[in-house]
């Protein structure tokens, strides 16, 4: 391509220097707002993504984690501790449902009557400490709704 | 070989688009200036030709001339206004005949300064005025503008020539008259 000729130059130079405006500042704020809109949420940046916003945060680590199982691990032994204290069982005795509807019949509930599997009556009476086949005479039985003492008196 | 910020873009990333932003933002709007589009107008076009470009963002991922491609696209949305403005005209007559003027002409240069500039460029052909503001304000190579234009670089050169000189006569015509 042959160079353009000093006269022309010169017309160039004057386009050059009455170039029209350039863009507005707010026109890029405008236009990259617009700009995002458009593009997946799983692109934007990490410091924005869900992920970051609602998982565990990274300083809850193994050490957060052992401190908090430590403490659960505290807090069972002060219960058992103070259920002995108070002279129940220990959750040892703790029984399968097979056993405890049986002796929810001996108490005279109904058979479908909806208790929780932990019974502290029939192995720590005096009855029971003796050998005696007898229930207990005031059972304590750990329901849904709260501890029951002589469910036979509620029948 | 491609343009690294192709890729990004075609991934959607958006610093990416921020980056296509401030490289050719500027330019974009200049060059459709001078292409005939009026002020108020050109900053819309260029807001929603990077909207347009973000929603096909995965054409991005075989361009090898980020400036051509834009450019291109810039020169779509361009024909697209300037398409609208006259069909407008044709629909409120002679109402509109005094604003699609100033929009096909140079009413992006102050009246006083630059009259004669603006009615010299106004009074190009559409592909030479096209020719001088690709070359002066989108900094293309006759190579890109062809590209763009969808002709050879030696035909882009020569339609640029033109131009300039069509606007030499056109201003010593004006100096003389004045």
């Amino acid at each position: 391509m042959k160079p353009l000729p000093r006269e022309l130059m010169a017309v160039e130079r004057l386009l050059e220097e009455h170039e029209p405006d350039g863009p507005s500042v707010a026109l890029r704020s405008r236009t990259l707002d617009a700009v995002l809109n458009v593009l997946p949420i799983d692109s934007l940046p990490e410091q924005q993504s869900l992920s970051n916003d609602s998982c565990m945060p990274a300083a809850l680590d193994a050490a957060s984690a052992l401190s908090l199982l430590g403490m659960a691990l505290s807090l069972a032994w002060v219960g058992v501790g103070w259920l002995s204290f108070h002279g129940h069982p220990s959750p040892a005795s703790i029984r399968p449902p097979a056993t405890l509807q049986a002796q929810a019949r001996a108490f005279g509930m109904e058979p479908g009557y909806p208790f929780l599997a932990l019974d502290v009556a029939a192995s720590d009476t005096p009855a029971a400490r003796s050998g005696s086949k007898e229930p207990a005479p005031h059972p304590h039985v750990l329901t849904p709704y709260g501890i029951h003492h002589g469910l036979q008196g509620n029948n | 070989m491609a343009d690294p910020l192709a890729q990004s873009l075609a991934a959607g990333t958006p610093s990416a688009f921020a980056e296509l932003y401030d490289r050719f933002a500027a330019r974009l709007v200049k060059t459709a200036r001078r292409m005939g589009c009026h002020p108020a107008a050109t900053e819309d076009i260029v807001h929603d030709l990077f909207v347009a470009m973000a929603r096909s963002r995965a054409n991005f991922e075989s361009v090898d001339n980020l400036d051509a491609y834009v450019f291109t696209a810039l020169r779509h949305a361009v024909a697209r206004h300037q398409q609208r403005r006259r069909l407008e005209h044709a629909a409120h007559g002679r109402l509109a005949e005094s604003a699609l003027q100033r929009d096909d002409g140079a009413a992006d240069m102050p009246p006083s300064a630059n009259e004669s500039l603006a009615h010299a460029l106004a009074s190009l052909p559409p592909e030479q005025r096209e020719a001088v503001g690709l070359k002066i304000d989108g900094g293309l190579t006759f190579a890109e503008i062809g590209a763009v234009t969808g002709i050879s670089p030696n035909t882009a050169a020569s339609r640029y020539r033109y131009a300039l000189e069509k606007l030499r006569i056109l201003l010593i015509d004006s100096f003389v008259n004045e």
